[in-house]
C-alpha cells in the first residue's frame, strides 16, 4: 500500500473515532456538516502538483499527505510562559488555543457558566463577543449555526474539508451592529511541538453593520516537532464595518501550516488584512474576499521571509461582483538560503462590476543563490469602465545601497538585514493597531537579525 | 457607456470579413479522417526520404497516445465543441501544383486569389523588396525571388522543396526546437504537416529581401498544418513575415502550425505575423482555430530573435511564440497587438526561458476586447539557476470596448537566479474620458479621437513591423476598428 493510501485510512479511522468520542454531543447540524465534509475529503484526496492542476503547480504536499497525523491531544493545564506572545498593550481580549484546544487559564475571556448560559452574552450588548467556538455551538447561538461554513467549503479544497471535519473548537468573534473595540481581540494558537500532532484551528468572526474591531492571530510553537497546522477562518463584514486582521506566523522550523481565510463583505465594507509568514518548513497561506456590494474595500499585504529549504505559498483573490469596489494586494518576499517563495494573486471583476478599481504588487528581494521565486498576478476582467493594474518584480539588493551601509561601518550581514527590512516595512505599516505592528516589528527583527 | 461608444461597438461587432471569398480551382485532397495510411500518403505524395516518414509516424503515434487518453490542452481560457479529428481533410492542394519555375504555370485562378489579396506574386512587384513563398491549401504553389537570393546563398523554399534539396539541413533541424512530443497540436503537425516555408541564411550573410509567406485556407472541410523553419547561421539576419487568410464558411477549420527558428552565434531573426484568419460571424459560428506552436532557439552566443505579431483573425487563438535563450548575451522579444470582437476569444502570449548567461528579454503585449470578445495573455518568464544577470521586462496593457467583453492577464514569473532582473507590469482600462476631453477640446470628433488614442495604444508594437507591412497592419487594424476608431 502506498504511503498516501496509508495515511487516507488513517484519516478515516481517526474521523469515525473523532465522531465516536470527541465530536460526540453535537449538534445534529454540525454532526452532518462534519460527516459531508470528510467525503468531500475521501472524494478530492490531497491535492497533487500533476498537469494541469494550476493551484497546486508550485507546492507540493506530499510529505503531508504521505504521513499520518493524528489529532493532538492537549494537556489543558499545560504551563505556557505567554511573555513571549503577548501584545503590548494595557487591554486585550484574548483567546488562547493550545494546540488546538481552549486554555481558559491563559486567556482574558473566560465567560462564567452562568454568562454563557445568559443569551445576552451571546448578543454582545454593547461589546464584542470574544468566546470559544465550542461554546457558540453548545449554548446553539444561532449566528454560529447559521454562519459557520457559509464562505469556507469543504468543497474548496482537501485541507477546508479535513478542517471541517474535524471541528471542535476555535474563535467566535462577533462585533455587534455599531459597536467600537478599540483594544486588539488576540486569537492566540500554540502548538507544543509533538510530530505527527495535527490541529485544525477555526475562527468564526462576525463583524456587524458599522462596527469595528482588529483581530490578531498568531502561530506560535514551543518545540520544533514536524507537526501539521490547518487553519481556516471566516470573516462576515457587515455594511460600513471596519475589520482589520492580522495574522502572525512563527510555527516550528519543522512544522507544515496551511490556513485559509475566507471574507465576504457588505455595501461600504472595509477590510484590512495583513499575513506575515515567519516560520513552518512549509506553508501555504489562502486568502479570498468577495466584495458583494458596491463601495466595499480591501487590502490585502503580505510578508514572507525564508531561509534553509522553507517553503512559502501566498494566494490572495478577490472577487469583485459589484460595481465601485476597491482592491489592493501588495505582497513581499525575502528569499534567502534555498528558500522559496510563490506568490499567486488574482482580481475577477465581474459583468457589470464598472468603477473597479484593483491593484496588485508582488516584489521580491532574492539574497541567495539558491533562492527560488515564483510570481503569478493575475486579473480577469469583464468589465470595461475599471482600472486595474499589476506588477511584479524580482531582483537582488540595490548594490549602492548596500556599499553605501558599508561604507558607513556597518557589516555586510547587517547592511542586508536592514535593507531587507526597509523593504518589508511598507507591509508593515499597513498594520494599523499600534501594538500589533509593535508585536509584528518585534517578530521580523528577531527572525531577520541585523539590530533592532 | 455614451451612445457614440455604443455606436462604435456596434459597428465594430458587425465590421464584415473583407477576404471570406472561395477561389473556384480544381483540387486534388484525401478524404476526411486521420490514420496511418493518411500520414503515408502525404509523405509518399511528396516523396520523402525515410527518416521523414519514420519522424512523421512516431509524431502520429504519440498523437493517437494523446487523443485515446483525452490529453487534450484544456488550461487556456477558450472554450469551444471538442474537434473532431477524423472529420478533417489532411490534405488539399489545388491540381498540378507542384513546384513551379515560372509564374506562367500558375493556375490563373489561384493567381487572381493573390492579387486580390494585394500579395504581390508577379514579376513586376518583386521590385518592392519582398520574397514570396504562397501557400494554398496544403502546398506551396509559388516562390518568388529565389534567383536573387540565391546570389547570397540565402535558401528560401517550401519545406516540401528543401526536404528534396538540402535534406542534411531538414534533418538536422526540423524538430530541434519543438520536438513531436511539445505539445498535442505540435504532434499531430508533425504527422501530417503539407507544407511550409524554409529559409536558410548562410553566415555573415544580410539577407537583402523581405522574406514572405502568405497562407490561405481555399478547400472545404480541409486542415492547414504548416512547418515552417527558419536557420540564421552565424552572423546572418533574416527578416521573415507571415499573413494568411481563409474564406467564410460556417463549419470551424483547423490551423495548427508549428514555427521553429534557430539562430546561432550573432544572428538575428525578425518574425512578424499579420494573422487574419476568418473570426466566424458576429454570433460565433464559423472561423478558423488556431492553433499554433512558435517558438525560437537563440543558440549561439550574442544572437537575437524578435516576434511580432498583430492578430485580428480567427475564432479562436491558442498562440505563445516563444524563445529559448541558450546562448551567452542572446536576446528575445515578443511584441503582439491581440484584437478580439464579436465572439473571438485569443489565449496568446510568449514564453521567455533564460537558460544562458547575460541574457535578456523583452515583452510588450496589447490586448483589446471588444463586443463579447475574450482576450488572454498568458505568459511565463523563466530564470534558470545558471542564467547569471538575466534581464526581463515585460509591459501587457489591456484595453476594453463595451461591457460585454473580456480582458485577463495570466503572467507566471519562475527566478531561480538572484542575479535576475524580472518586472512585470500590467494594466486593464478603457480608453479614457479624460483622454478623449483632450482631445474633443482640440478639435477632433469622439470618434476621432478614439481613433488617435487606439492607434496609441499599439503603436509601439505596429512600429516594429517591417516598413514594408506596417502599412498593411494599420489598414487591418484601422478596418477591424472601423465604427470604434472612426
Amino acid at each position: 500500500m502506498s504511503a498516501s493510501a496509508n495515511s487516507a485510512t488513517a484519516w478515516a479511522e481517526q474521523f469515525h473515532a473523532f465522531e465516536r468520542n470527541g465530536a460526540a454531543g453535537a449538534p445534529q447540524w454540525l454532526a452532518n456538516l462534519r460527516r459531508s465534509a470528510f467525503g468531500a475529503f475521501e472524494r478530492a484526496g490531497f491535492p497533487t502538483a500533476r498537469r494541469g492542476n494550476e493551484p497546486w503547480k508550485y507546492t507540493n504536499v506530499r510529505p503531508i499527505a504521505e504521513s499520518v497525523f493524528t489529532i493532538a491531544e492537549p494537556n489543558a493545564e499545560a504551563s505556557v510562559d505567554l511573555a513571549p506572545y503577548e501584545l503590548p498593550c494595557p487591554r486585550v481580549h484574548r483567546l488562547t488555543f493550545v494546540d488546538g484546544r481552549y486554555a481558559a487559564h491563559l486567556s482574558t475571556e473566560p465567560a462564567s457558566e452562568a454568562e454563557l448560559r445568559s443569551g445576552a452574552l451571546w448578543r454582545g450588548g454593547d461589546g464584542p463577543v470574544v468566546g470559544r467556538l465550542a461554546d457558540a455551538v453548545e449554548y446553539r447561538v444561532p449566528l454560529a449555526q447559521e454562519r459557520l461554513g457559509s464562505l469556507a467549503s469543504a468543497e474548496d479544497d482537501a485541507f477546508t474539508a479535513l478542517n471541517t471535519a474535524f471541528l471542535r473548537d476555535g474563535a467566535f468573534v462577533h462585533v455587534p451592529a455599531g459597536a467600537v473595540v478599540p483594544e486588539p481581540i488576540h486569537l492566540l494558537f500554540i502548538a507544543t511541538g509533538r510530530s505527527a500532532a495535527a490541529t485544525h484551528p477555526r475562527a468564526l468572526i462576525s463583524a456587524d453593520a458599522d462596527s469595528s474591531a482588529t483581530v490578531l492571530m498568531s502561530f506560535e510553537s514551543l518545540d520544533g516537532g514536524a507537526y501539521f497546522t490547518n487553519a481556516v477562518t471566516e470573516a462576515i463584514v457587515g455594511p460600513g464595518a471596519n475589520l482589520r486582521l492580522c495574522a502572525l506566523q512563527r510555527e516550528s522550523a519543522g512544522a507544515f501550516h496551511i490556513a485559509s481565510t475566507r471574507i465576504r463583505q457588505a455595501r461600504g465594507s472595509r477590510v484590512s488584512s495583513v499575513v506575515v509568514d515567519l516560520g513552518g518548513r512549509l506553508s501555504r497561506r489562502e486568502i479570498s474576499a468577495a466584495l458583494e456590494e458596491p463601495g466595499a474595500e480591501v487590502s490585502l499585504c503580505g510578508l514572507y521571509y525564508g531561509d534553509g529549504e522553507r517553503h512559502m505559498d501566498n494566494r490572495a483573490f478577490v472577487d469583485h461582483a459589484a460595481p465601485e469596489a476597491t482592491s489592493s494586494e501588495i505582497y513581499k518576499g525575502v528569499l534567502d538560503g534555498a528558500s522559496r517563495g510563490v506568490f499567486c494573486g488574482g482580481a475577477l471583476a465581474r459583468p457589470g462590476a464598472q468603477k473597479t478599481v484593483a491593484r496588485q504588487t508582488n516584489k521580491t528581494l532574492l539574497l541567495s543563490p539558491g533562492a527560488e521565486a515564483d510570481s503569478q498576478p493575475k486579473l480577469e476582467i469583464f468589465a470595461d469602465d475599471v482600472s486595474c493594474t499589476h506588477g511584479s518584480a524580482v531582483g537582488q539588493p540595490d548594490a549602492d545601497a548596500l556599499f553605501y551601509l558599508k561604507s558607513r561601518g556597518i557589516g555586510a550581514d547587517a547592511a542586508l538585514a536592514l535593507l531587507a527590512r526597509g523593504f518589508m516595512s511598507e507591509v508593515i505599516a499597513a498594520i494599523e493597531d499600534g501594538a500589533v505592528r509593535q508585536r509584528v516589528e518585534d517578530a521580523v527583527a528577531a527572525r531577520l537579525g541585523g539590530g533592532a | 457607456m455614451t451612445t457614440a461608444t455604443n455606436r462604435a461597438v456596434r459597428e465594430l461587432a458587425e465590421q464584415s470579413y473583407q477576404y471570406g471569398w472561395t477561389t473556384d480551382v480544381e483540387e486534388e485532397s484525401v478524404p476526411p479522417g486521420l490514420n496511418e495510411d493518411i500520414v503515408r500518403w502525404i509523405s509518399a505524395r511528396k516523396g520523402e526520404p525515410e527518416w521523414l516518414l519514420e519522424w512523421r509516424l512516431r509524431a502520429f503515434r504519440h498523437f493517437m497516445t494523446l487523443l485515446d487518453d483525452a490529453r487534450l490542452p484544456a488550461w487556456a481560457n477558450v472554450s469551444h465543441p471538442p474537434v473532431d479529428f477524423q472529420a478533417i481533410r489532411y490534405y488539399a492542394a489545388p491540381k498540378a501544383a507542384a513546384e513551379l519555375s515560372s509564374l506562367d504555370e500558375v493556375d490563373s485562378e489561384i493567381l487572381r486569389t493573390y492579387e486580390k489579396l494585394g500579395i504581390p506574386l508577379e514579376e513586376q512587384k518583386r521590385l518592392s523588396g519582398v520574397a514570396v513563398d504562397a501557400i494554398f491549401d496544403s502546398v506551396s504553389v509559388m516562390t518568388t525571388a529565389k534567383e536573387t537570393l540565391a546570389k547570397y546563398g540565402v535558401i528560401f523554399s517550401s519545406v516540401s522543396a528543401a526536404v528534396q534539396e538540402h535534406p542534411d539541413l531538414v534533418r538536422k533541424y526540423l524538430g530541434s526546437v519543438v520536438p513531436y512530443s511539445d505539445n498535442f497540436y505540435a504532434a499531430l503537425n508533425a504527422a501530417v504537416f503539407s507544407d511550409g516555408s524554409f529559409v536558410y541564411i548562410p553566415p555573415g550573410v544580410r539577407c537583402p529581401l523581405e522574406l514572405s509567406t502568405y497562407f490561405r485556407i481555399n478547400a472545404q472541410e480541409s486542415g492547414q498544418f504548416e512547418r515552417t523553419l527558419i536557420i540564421a547561421d552565424k552572423g546572418a539576419y533574416a527578416s521573415y513575415l507571415e499573413g494568411c487568410s481563409a474564406p467564410m464558411r460556417d463549419e470551424n477549420q483547423l490551423h495548427a502550425a508549428v514555427v521553429e527558428l534557430v539562430a546561432l552565434d550573432d544572428a538575428e531573426i525578425k518574425y512578424a505575423t499579420i494573422q487574419n484568419w476568418y473570426p466566424g460571424d458576429e454570433n460565433g459560428k464559423g472561423g478558423i482555430y488556431n492553433f499554433v506552436t512558435k517558438r525560437g532557439k537563440c543558440a549561439g552566443a550574442r544572437s537575437r530573435i524578435s516576434w511580432t505579431q498583430v492578430e485580428t483573425g480567427s475564432a479562436i487563438t491558442w498562440k505563445y511564440p516563444s524563445v529559448i535563450l541558450q546562448g551567452d548575451g542572446s536576446t528575445g522579444e515578443f511584441y503582439s497587438v491581440a484584437l478580439t470582437k464579436g465572439r473571438q476569444q485569443a489565449d496568446t502570449g510568449t514564453k521567455m526561458t533564460h537558460i544562458g548567461k547575460n541574457t535578456s528579454s523583452r515583452i510588450i503585449s496589447k490586448g483589446i476586447s471588444a463586443g463579447r470578445g475574450n482576450n488572454t495573455y498568458r505568459g511565463l518568464v523563466k530564470v534558470l539557476p545558471n542564467a547569471e544577470n538575466a534581464v526581463n521586462y515585460t509591459q501587457c496593457d489591456s484595453l476594453l470596448i463595451g461591457d460585454q467583453c473580456g480582458a485577463h492577464t495570466v503572467p507566471y514569473i519562475e527566478a531561480q537566479n538572484r542575479s535576475a532582473s524580472v518586472e512585470h507590469e500590467a494594466s486593464t482600462t478603457r480608453v479614457s474620458e479624460d483622454q478623449i476631453f483632450y482631445c474633443q477640446q482640440r478639435g477632433l470628433t469622439r470618434e476621432a479621437a478614439q481613433s488617435v488614442i487606439v492607434n496609441g495604444f499599439v503603436r509601439e508594437v505596429v512600429k516594429r513591423l517591417p516598413l514594408e507591412f506596417s502599412v498593411e497592419a494599420d489598414r487591418l487594424l484601422e478596418v477591424n476598428l472601423e465604427g470604434t476608431v472612426g
